[in-house]
């Protein structure tokens, strides 16, 4: 009963496609948190700047009629609340692990108490189909049985994702901009000795996990919900934060540790047919990382700086 | 470099103002005497919410809409807090019971922190949404000064599964959108209680109109994951060919309304009434927490308090079907009628277990 079913799951592409947008949408909290990760400022507030994204992203599509503009403000919103994060962890040298926190908790708040102003406590309508993000369809590609719509039917985010990722990967690796970034994060009086000005990079690769955290929440709301739910991201910028770690604090790392929690999350409701009881298969995506963790990844070293405020007189 | 107390003032000032933030859907213990005039004063009843806020479109509104309701007219001392996280219940409760003669607790979570806080004040009365006072083991605790206030959400769950299975038996012919697999599915939350009661009216109503009919139940472990719930959706629509999508998942289910309206099929909304989120929804299945706390505060009031109210059900409006949408067929409605009938009538019982 147990294998014809996961045999069926794992050859329809309805489970690789919803795999992959799963995928996605932790990828890219995950290159942010990783970003600011490598510079040396731990950042738990993933979840929090998604969710203002998410919310900005909404209310400014109906307000300017056009989801451009919604992305942008998500970005722009994902950016500035993370802005408050690098001063108080930058500037002030707060425990950051506690900004991340109270960021989260101000998000949740805060657009608990905005959306019934803003709908006059109605609930917030689903967006019309204009102002959400296009499903993409790549011509004759997309028809192609199984891979069509897995790779070429996906929500236009989900490519940008990617882009993405292969840009992050490129400049933490092979430009000097990256090695500045590392050099900040594993040690920073070197690269300040050096000539790094380590607070404006910190503060950049701060302020980029607040842009592609909100990049993600705009996916969330404006591309695969059509609508703001209070708390939608449910946990999500957390998961993408593990897999920061998961994925040892590299792109591509974090990019295979969100497939794998993709994965789970798309199998664990497609197995309920099986009869096992749908609390056990909740946990599955997170059995998957303790395998993983065990049998592949290993021992994973966070950057040596991480979480250390700099302070240039110190030593 | 800097050590001066200027920073960490600043730091003091951003962390007070995420946590006033965090604060900000409420805590608002907003006192309202009334004007006097009466000779007996009415004795004051506190709302304590569950997280997620006053205005979550859920229970939380819905008991604050009963609770003014009965605010308005027997004008007692009004305070609603709001609980923030599961670690509030107590310390909210016994606040509330410590200013007050009632408490009413929303929702289920705070069952075991109301059977701490009502043993400690044994003179105030309670009403707990959903629930029974349950000890640390989970087991009902039965109080004198507990009344738990139960629904019995399975006759509106019985509704839905109506107005589901009457359409899959009059067909494509009556509703265009079907897509002719003779399957309907169900979205629960988690299988607790409130939830699977519903869907087991819905699985049991929809059979009994239609024999034939399918019913897929799956569950998304999450009250919150909008993006989860359609993904479920979407795949009961694509692997099952299910075209009628019960949502029991509260904001993770508008995903399911969503994914049905993006598919093109039919869907039936919770808890109040949500055909406006968009045109898939059909009907939802209501359970009306105002009237259960409107009702239970005027007896209160009327000095009528009992630890065991009858549930709340069809015959006092505690349960319904609201919202049915002009996209379903005519012949519909008066087979809902006939069940409600039915049911008020005790000719229908609806079981309250779903069925594997």
């Amino acid at each position: 009963m147990f294998f014809p079913i996961l045999g069926r799951v794992l050859i329809s592409a309805d489970f690789w496609q919803a795999s992959l947008q799963f995928a996605a949408l932790l990828l890219l909290p995950a290159l942010g948190g990783l970003l600011s990760e490598r510079s040396g400022v731990i950042n738990l507030a993933m979840e929090g700047l998604m969710l203002i994204g998410a919310y900005v992203g909404v209310m400014m599509a109906i307000a300017t009629h056009s989801v451009w503009l919604g992305v942008l403000g998500a970005v722009i919103a994902g950016g500035l609340l993370a802005l408050v994060h690098a001063i108080v962890s930058i500037n002030f040298m707060a425990n950051q692990t506690v900004s991340g926190i109270a960021i989260n908790l101000a998000a949740l708040g805060l657009t608990n108490f905005l959306l019934p102003i803003q709908t006059q406590g109605q609930g917030i309508r689903a967006l019309d189909d204009a102002l959400r993000l296009p499903q993409l369809h790549w011509g004759p590609l997309a028809n192609i049985p199984f891979i069509g719509p897995v790779l070429f039917q996906q929500n236009i985010i989900f490519y940008v994702a990617i882009i993405i990722l292969v840009g992050i990967q490129f400049l933490l690796f092979r430009t000097n901009i990256g090695l500045r970034i590392r050099a900040v994060g594993e040690h920073p009086h070197a690269a300040d000795t050096a000539g790094v000005n380590v607070r404006l990079v910190r503060y950049a690769c701060v302020v980029s996990s607040g842009l592609l955290s909100g990049l993600a929440g705009a996916f969330l709301s404006l591309g695969i919900a059509g609508i703001f739910n209070q708390n939608m991201t449910a946990g999500q910028g957390y998961i993408a934060l593990a897999a920061v770690i998961f994925g040892k604090y590299t792109p591509v790392g974090a990019a295979a540790a969100c497939l794998v929690f993709g994965l789970g999350e798309a199998l664990s409701p497609r197995l309920q047919d099986t009869g096992i009881s749908a609390n056990l298969l909740g946990t599955l995506p997170y059995l998957l990382t303790l395998v993983a963790l065990v049998g592949l990844v290993g021992r994973t070293t966070a950057p040596a700086a991480d979480g250390v405020p700099y302070e240039p007189a110190s030593e | 470099m800097r050590k001066s107390g200027a920073p960490s003032l600043l730091i003091s000032l951003f962390v007070l103002c995420g946590v006033l933030l965090s604060a900000c859907g409420g805590s608002t213990p907003s006192t309202n005497t009334n004007g006097g005039g009466s000779t007996t004063a009415p004795k004051s009843v506190t709302l304590v919410t569950d997280i997620g806020g006053l205005n979550d479109q859920s229970f939380n509104q819905s008991a604050n809409v009963g609770y003014m309701k009965a605010q308005g007219e027997l004008k007692f001392r009004r305070q609603v807090i709001e609980s923030k996280s599961q670690n509030d219940y107590v310390s909210n409760l016994t606040r509330a019971a410590q200013t007050s003669d009632m408490v009413i607790g929303v929702g289920f979570l705070m069952a075991t922190a109301m059977d701490q806080v009502a043993k400690a004040n044994p003179t105030k009365s309670f009403a707990l949404i959903d629930s029974c006072a349950t000890d640390a083991k989970g087991n009902c605790d039965s109080l004198k000064n507990v009344a738990p206030l139960f629904f019995k959400e399975q006759q509106a769950g019985c509704l839905a599964g109506v107005v589901a299975g009457q359409m899959e038996k009059l067909g494509k012919a009556k509703s265009s959108k079907l897509l002719g697999n003779n399957t309907i599915a169900a979205i629960g939350g988690l299988a607790i209680p409130p939830v699977d009661h519903y869907i087991a009216g819905y699985q049991y109503c929809a059979k009994k109109v239609d024999p034939a009919v399918t019913v897929k139940v799956n569950y998304s472990q999450s009250f919150d994951n909008t993006a989860k719930c359609q993904d479920i959706a979407n795949n009961q629509i694509s692997t099952a060919k299910a075209d009628v999508i019960f949502q029991v998942a509260g904001g993770c289910g508008v995903g399911a309304l969503q994914a049905a309206k993006a598919k093109g099929v039919y869907s039936i909304g919770v808890d109040s009434d949500q055909s406006h989120v968009n045109d898939s929804v059909i009907a939802s299945a209501i359970k009306r927490v105002d009237q259960a706390v409107y009702l239970t505060v005027k007896d209160f009031e009327a000095g009528k308090f009992s630890a065991t109210p009858a549930p709340f059900d069809l015959t006092n409006d505690g349960v319904g079907l609201a919202g049915l949408s002009a996209t379903v067929p005519a012949e519909v409605k008066p087979v809902v009628d006939k069940y409600i009938a039915d049911i008020k009538s005790g000719a229908i019982t609806v079981p309250d277990a779903v069925q594997k």
